[in-house]
This record gives structure tokens, sequence and C-alpha cells, in this order.
């Protein structure tokens, strides 16, 4: 029951096959003092991506592992809440439904039939992309990705389907209302880009648009963005190119290219800066105050700063051990556990810390957060020390990220994502282990900047609101828990 | 004859059995036991250079006394505050800056800790799990017990109190066991008496549970058994044995009568909770009851997710599970109910599909599907080092035996449609938990008895 912060970030590919000799030889008497000497560090192996591309024109990249009988796929479409539009969450709806019955079958026939093979198989809608994943044993491989391509080239949309889905969403969006962790969430994107950006609502829609999608929207939007040319699908695990590629000619028969809207590759704008800005929502008796500080950060494609940025945020917020969790959770014990993240996107996605709080020590923890926020723009730089720890961690536990097919594939999604050459993988290590302290110091200075944050608190207000307004962070505004501003009674 | 799919290189080594569909699933492993009597097994899986380490010790919630619930769980908060050779609050950051990840829990019946390091630190985590188990107290202050007295409080907060329906699982263990039923009070304890736990508590927690004869220790991933032996072995043989704690008999507990009550929340959908006492961990049943729960309400193609969530709509959700511990066990059965619906007709669906389910058992649909899910599920669990030492781990501890991972299996796939039958009339007829969440001031939302019989 204890928080583990892992870095909110992947990069890269390995696949190791080396066997490692423990580092022992004849043992000398055991001295405790002697933190043991770590043996020769694994050669990394980088990975053989094979491709193929499908005649309909969707490109497969395959990579082929053998320690268990299984497949891991995920199809990845470019197109998600970013592309919403004029209908807020039509990405995850549309997502939703595929797998809702299709041309041949129906809702539950299909889940029955996904049952049958103890596979995992679903779709869900995010920011920037689409993703269908399918995890299975190998056996089953034929019949999985039969019903893969199935939910992809055949999905029926069915009227009495969308109502089905409408109202689960409706009573959802209510509930979450009961959740601080998400209003605080959720209130943040919208103070931080407004509702018209594209990462602006929630990745769920509003209640409103929720309730104003209508069947052609949904059809409208698989028809522009559902496109073997807008796609990749990935796959790891225990098959290869040559005996995968027939199996999915068979399985995405039928799906055909077109002409993908352009935006879907642009990368948004940043939204204008905005002066700092203190957002409360009221939560009544609430034990704990979410609190969220955030400001628009930077884009993943573009930005040869990522690197530092990664040992920043490693030494800021990115673990357990960082000086954002040490100082509220280890030091001051505010907390179960306080962090920082960045989203990298094609545009700038959001650079937010955050943390639940005490209640009676909402205003300490604040100051708390926002001292480590400035200091490490320098007064209390990033050490020598702090910047080799953060390195060698994140060189070290490189590995990790390709311990199974499934983290394997997400790595490989998102260097498709962000249209990355192969070569990243080892650029990444290179790039990480040239960070120094001055670049870590000049990105903090650079990306966080306090007079620009927004702050967003969800609390018992009638508790908290007296020692947030003494610390004179910048104007209040009371909103609810979409956002709305309160008017006072 | 089996026909082996890949070498022995790797981890797991998974056979077809000729002219079956049914795999088989061999964890190759060896066991030692040092003569201070902490038990070891080493897995050896060399397609990643990565090594878990994972260390559990037999003492959950369970074992504590009155005045001291969530002492288990507070104390395993501790460990990771430094020892008398690593230093404080060291712990964390030699396994972090090693490239690693670590953590730790406590449950009713055990507490573990894990960390999964590149292969070359294998030696590191031995040496700090080592130094924790051995020299704990040397440098123990009341400043960090303070400190992580107010984070557990803290965690509390978060996960219980000022979660959406978070107090119910507290409510529900308090009404379905007996005032003194080692599984009445929660893991995370009382907050009154968290405040009162003192070191010199921790002290004899240490003393009387953390020892290495009350622990068991899995190596598992990248490293080659003689290797993994003769490390462990280098750190943990001089630690001394403690007393050898007394084992607990499994405790079943009975209701006499259906017990129902009402905790208000803030939430906006109303809650139904149901429990009925059932069979601990391992038990004969214990499969049979898993089947039963996803035949009932785990995924759309379930009973109760058809009727309620899909057809009727009158449901949020649906869920059912058996709960498998080691002393006792108990199986719950959950529904939110949507606007215009209430508590009473989820209760009364639900005990309409136990009744049906107890009269014609499941189909063989519903039996295949749940069988195929098992045994996928099998494979796709162990794709982690550190999710097959765990299990492995399991095993251990309440069986004594590293390699179940195909008996767990086979119990799935032995269960018959009269067996599920036969488990539903038995337990699931019994007097039960009602247990209704509504959202605050709207008493008049929970679900009132009926005439409705399982």
């Amino acid at each position: 029951m204890r928080t583990v912060l892992i870095l909110a970030v992947i990069a890269a590919l390995a696949i190791v096959l080396v066997v490692f000799t423990a580092n022992v030889g004849a043992a000398p008497k055991l001295d405790r003092n002697q933190r043991p000497t770590p043996g020769p560090v694994p050669p990394v192996v980088t990975p053989r991506i094979v491709r193929v591309t499908l005649s309909n024109g969707l490109p497969v990249w395959v990579v082929t592992r053998r320690e268990l009988p299984l497949v891991d796929a995920v199809l990845q479409i470019r197109a998600g809440a970013a592309q919403d539009g004029a209908h807020p969450g039509i990405a995850a709806v549309t997502a939703s439904l595929l797998d809702e019955g299709t041309s041949t079958r129906s809702s539950l026939e299909f889940a029955g039939a996904v049952d049958l093979l103890g596979a995992n198989l679903s779709a869900s809608g995010g920011i920037e992309q689409t993703s269908v994943s399918l995890l299975t044993l190998s056996r089953h491989l034929d019949a999985a990705l039969g019903l893969m391509g199935e939910m992809v080239v055949h999905p029926a949309f069915k009227a009495d389907e969308l109502e089905r889905e409408r109202k689960a969403r409706l009573q959802n969006l209510k509930q979450q209302k009961d959740v601080a962790t998400t209003i605080a969430d959720k209130v943040l994107n919208l103070v931080l880009y407004g509702e018209d950006h594209p990462y602006g609502h929630p990745v769920g829609g509003t209640t409103a648009s929720i309730a104003a999608i209508a069947r052609d929207d949904v059809a409208g939007f698989y028809d522009r963005y559902y496109r073997p040319n807008n796609a990749v699908l990935i796959v790891v695990g225990d098959v290869t190119a040559e005996v995968l590629a027939p199996k999915l000619e068979k399985a995405f028969a039928g799906w055909t290219a077109g002409t993908v809207p352009a935006e879907a590759a642009t990368a948004p704008a940043r939204p204008a800066a905005k002066p700092a800005a203190v957002y409360l929502v009221d939560k009544p008796n609430a034990a704990q105050s979410e609190i969220r500080i955030g400001q628009p950060g930077t884009s993943r494609t573009a930005d040869p700063d990522y690197y530092a940025l990664q040992v920043l945020n490693t030494t800021l917020g990115g673990q357990f051990t960082s000086r954002i969790n040490l100082n509220l959770r280890e030091r001051h014990g505010y907390t179960y556990g306080a962090r920082s993240t960045w989203a990298f996107r094609r545009g700038d996605g959001p650079f937010v810390a955050s943390g639940g709080v005490f209640t009676a020590k909402t205003d300490s923890s604040l100051v708390e957060f926002l001292r480590e926020l400035q200091d490490i723009r320098g007064s209390r730089p990033i050490t020598e020390k702090e910047t080799e720890f953060a390195r060698n961690g994140l060189l070290r536990g490189y590995p990790r990220r390709f311990e199974t097919p499934d983290a394997t594939a997400g790595v490989l999604a998102e260097l498709a994502l962000h249209g990355l050459p192969d070569g990243e993988i080892a650029n990444y290590l290179a790039q990480i282990g040239r960070v120094k302290p001055e670049d870590v110091t000049r990105v903090a200075a650079k990306y966080l900047t306090p007079d620009q944050f927004a702050i967003v608190v969800v609390g018992d207000l009638a508790t908290i609101r007296p020692g947030i307004e003494a610390l004179n962070l910048g104007p209040i505004t009371v909103l609810d828990a979409d956002g709305k501003p309160v008017v006072a009674q | 004859m089996n026909l082996p799919l890949m070498g022995s290189v790797l981890g797991l080594m998974v056979v077809t059995a000729a002219g079956a569909q049914a795999q088989t699933l061999r964890v190759p492993v060896e066991t030692f036991t040092l003569p201070n009597g902490l038990r070891v097994v080493v897995h050896e899986d060399h397609a990643v250079p990565l090594v878990a380490v994972n260390l559990w010790y037999h003492v959950g919630s369970g074992r504590e006394v009155k005045g001291r619930s969530g002492f288990a769980h507070l104390f395993e908060h501790m460990l990771f505050q430094g020892s008398a050779h690593v230093g404080d609050d060291q712990h964390f950051a030699i396994v972090q800056e090693a490239g690693g990840t670590l953590n730790g829990s406590t449950n009713t019946d055990r507490t573990n800790y894990f960390e999964l390091v590149p292969a070359n630190f294998l030696e590191t985590a031995l040496w700090l799990e080592s130094d924790r188990m051995g020299f704990l107290l040397q440098s123990l202050t009341q400043a960090k017990l303070d400190n992580q007295r107010d984070v557990v409080k803290n965690e509390r907060r978060q996960n219980y109190e000022n979660r959406p329906y978070g107090m119910t699982s507290i409510r529900l263990g308090e009404l379905l066991y007996p005032a003194g039923h080692p599984y009445h009070w929660p893991t995370i304890g009382y907050p009154e008496d968290l405040t009162a736990a003192s070191l010199q508590d921790v002290k004899d927690f240490f003393a009387h549970w953390y020892n290495p004869n009350n622990a068991c220790l899995v190596v598992a991933g990248d490293v080659k058994a003689a290797a993994a032996k003769r490390l462990v072995t280098r750190y943990f043989a001089d630690l001394p044995a403690g007393p050898k704690p007394e084992p607990l008999a499994p405790k079943p507990a009975t209701l006499e009568a259906d017990r129902r009550d009402v905790l208000e929340d803030r939430v906006t959908l109303p809650q139904l909770t149901l429990a009925w006492h059932t069979v601990p961990l391992w038990a004969p049943d214990d499969a049979a009851l898993d089947v039963a729960a996803e035949v009932l309400a785990q995924g759309k193609t379930s009973r109760l997710h058809q009727r309620l969530v899909y057809h009727e709509q009158s449901a949020q959700t649906v869920s059912a599970f058996q709960v498998s511990r080691e002393l006792a066990g108990n199986f719950q059965m959950s529904a939110q109910a949507r606007e215009g619906f209430n508590l009473t007709q989820m209760e009364s669906a639900i005990l309409e599909e136990i009744a049906r389910l107890g009269k014609d058992g499941p189909t063989d649909d519903e039996l295949a599907r749940a069988k195929n899910g098992a045994e996928a599920r099998s494979v796709f669990g162990i794709q982690t080092v550190l999710g097959k030492a765990d299990r492995i781990n399991s095993y251990m501890s309440f069986r004594g035996r590293p390699d179940l991972f195909n008996e767990e299996l086979e119990n799935v796939r032995k269960v018959t449609a009269a067996d599920v039958q036969r488990v539903v009339r038995t337990y699931l007829t019994r007097p039960r938990v009602s247990l209704s969440t509504v959202p605050n001031g709207k008493k008049e939302l929970a679900a009132a008895a009926t005439g409705v019989q399982p």
C-alpha cells in the first residue's frame, strides 16, 4: 500500500538475450557497511522491428518474442479527443462502439466470441490517438485477429447501442463529480487551454456534448479517421511478420484508404500565456485537498530539450526520491504522495505538479510545492550529484520498458505517433547520458514559469480558503465541478 | 507426450499435451532453506536482463492486537526508512539510482517487499533486504515513526475517506466478521489506533514477526541459480532465527441471520454490496466459486451484466468475486443503481440470478468461457518476473510448495457445471450481509428486505 512514483515517460526499445553472471568471486568476509559494487552492465541489444505494409496501405511493425505463447497487438489510429472538433467526446464514443456490434454479430455475440478465446480485446480513445488493443494466446491468434479486424473494419454503430452508450456515459459524467482527483484534472485542463483548444476538453466529453452526439456524427468521425493510411499496427510476441502478413490481409480485408483531414497530423497551437491564477472547487467536508499546479509544457516531436526535461522531472517530481515527494511526504507528512509529470504530445501538452494533501495542511502544502518549483529554476539548482543520480536511474532502468510485449508495443506506439526514427532508441540513451546540471537549470527556468502557473485546489473551501487567500498567489476564482464560474449568492 | 515449445533458457515452459488443447504451465525453480529457517526459491528467466527480489513475511493485519489496528501496514512503511548499514532515506534512493522499482504491500495475511532491478544489481537488492531484516531497529527513531504515521493517515484519507464508496469495504468487514475475528478490522487501521502506535510497538512487532524463519524469499530473473544461492547465503545466513510464530488455524465465521446496514457517503449513485461466508484460499470449492462469480457478474456476457446493465439499463455497474484469504473466504457481489432505479431492485435481481444458477447450473458456453479465460490469464499473468516471483511466494507461504501454477489452473479446469450449482446452493443461500451505500441524507434509497430467496 505504498505509492511508487515512476517516470511517466517512455521512449525506446530493447530486447536482450544475455546470460548474466553474478559478480561473485571467492567471497571475502561480509562487511555490511560496504554497499555491493554492481556487476558489469548487461549489454543492450536493440530489437529488430520488421515492417510490412498490407495491400490496403496499413503499415505493420512486428517484433518477434518467443518467451511466452502469446501475442500482443495494438492498432493505433491517429485521431483522438484532439480531433473531436464540435463534438467533444466523439473520439471516445466512436472507439467504445467498435465492439458493440458489427455487421455480422450483435454486441453480446461479439463479447461472447472474445471471451471464448480468453483474449483481451478493447478499444479506447485517447487524446491524440485511438488504440485497439489485443492480447491473446498464440494458438488463438487467427480467431483473435479476425475479431480485431471485424470491429475495426465492420462496426455497425447501431442506434440502440449508441443510446446505451450515451446513457452509461451521462451517468458516469455525473459520477465523476464525486471524485476529487477527476474534477481537479478536468478543471486544470480547461483553465490551461480553454474549451475550444484541442487539449482543453475532457476526453469523455461533457454532458451537453454527449447528449447531442448523433449516429451520423459517429459514422462520420469513423469514416474520416479510421483509415489504414492513418494508422499503424504494432505486433509483439510469438509470431513472425511472414506468418502474420497473410492473416492480417484476411482480418483487415475491406478496409480502404481515404483522404484524412490534414489537422490530424498537425500540432495544436500553444495557448496564449495567462498570468498566475488560483481556481477553487468546493468539496464540502473533504478529508484531503487535491492540488494541481500546471502550465502548458512542450512538445515531444520538435523539442531538443526533451532529454534535459527527463532529468529535470526525475529530480523534481518524477519518482519517490524526487524533491517534491521527499519534501511533502517524507519531510512534512502532508500527503501520501506528490509528483510532477509532463505530457509530451504533438503540441505543448501540460506540465502538472499534483498531490492529495491533508485538508488542514493545504496552504502549507501549496507553499512547499511552489518552493520546489521555484528553487530548481536557479536559487537551489540541480546539483552534479542529483544529475548523476537521475541519469543513472534513467539509463539503468531502460530495459524495464521492454519487459513485456505490451510494454514494448507501447514504446513503439510512441515512436509511431510522433514519427520518430528507430534510431531514437539509441539516441535517447546517448542524449540522457550527456545531460549536464546547467542544461537542467536552463530548461527549468525556461519551462517552469511561476508567474504563469494555474493553481487548482479541490477541497473543503470553508476550511482551506482563508489560508489560500493569505498566500496571495493570484486572483481567485471559484468554479464548479465542470469548471464553470460559481456566481456568489 | 509433451512437446516443449521453447528452450530451457526461457523462464516459463508451456508445453502442449498432444491431442489436447490444454497447456501445462511449468515454472522451473530451485528451493532451499538456510539454517536460520529462511526459505528461498530461485527461478531463472533470462529473457530480459532484470531480476526480481520478492520477500514475504507471514504476518498481516490479522495478527494485530486490540487497539493497534493498522499496525502491520504502518510497520511496513518503517521498513523503507533505512536500516543500520543503509542509512536514512537511502533504501528508495539506492534502488531508484540502480534503475529499479520497489514497493511493499500489506494485507490481512502477509506483508511483502519487492524490488525489480537490472540483473547486475541483484547483490545490492539482497544487501538492502537483508539489512532491514537483520538491522532495522538500530536506525529507528521517533521522528521517523511520527512522519510515517502522518503518511499512513494520508493514505487512509486518500484511499478510503476521500474516495467515493471508500468506507464501504471497511464497514463490510465489520459486519461480516465478528469482533475479535482477524478480518473484522481494516488493514489500513483506525485513526485512533494509528495515533496510539509507539516505538515500543515497532520493536516488539519486529522481534516477533520479522525473522528469517517467518519469511520466504524469491529471486526470479536473469541470474544463475547457483549464483543466486551463493549471494542469498552470503547476506542472509548470519541473521539469527527468532521465535517460531504460532500458526493460525483457519477460522471460519458464520452469520446467524442476515445483517443489513446503510452507510451514507458523498456519492451520486447508491451502491449495494452483498457478502456471504464461503471458503478460504485453496479450499476445494474455491475455484468453483471463482467460476460462479464469472458467470454471475464478470464481464459483458455475465448474467447480471446482461440483465441489469445491458437489457434493463438499471445498473451502472455489477460485479462479483470470491475473496480467497488464508483463514476464511467470502463471496461479494455489488451493483450501482442508476437514477430512477433502487437498490431493492438490485438485490432482488441478484438473488433471482443466484437462485437460477443454483437451480439450472451454468451453460456449456459459460463454463467454457470461464475456463478459457482462466487459462489465458494464467499465461498473461506471468509476463513479468515480479509477477511470477510474487505468485511463487504466495504458493510457498500458504502451501509450502513453489510451483503451483499448473495446479491452480487445473483446479479451474476440473470445475463441472454440477460443482458451480452446488457451491451456489451451498454458500450463496446462507445468511448474508446486505450493505447499502447511499448519497448523504438519502437513507430511503437503501435496499429493503424482500421475500426473494436465493
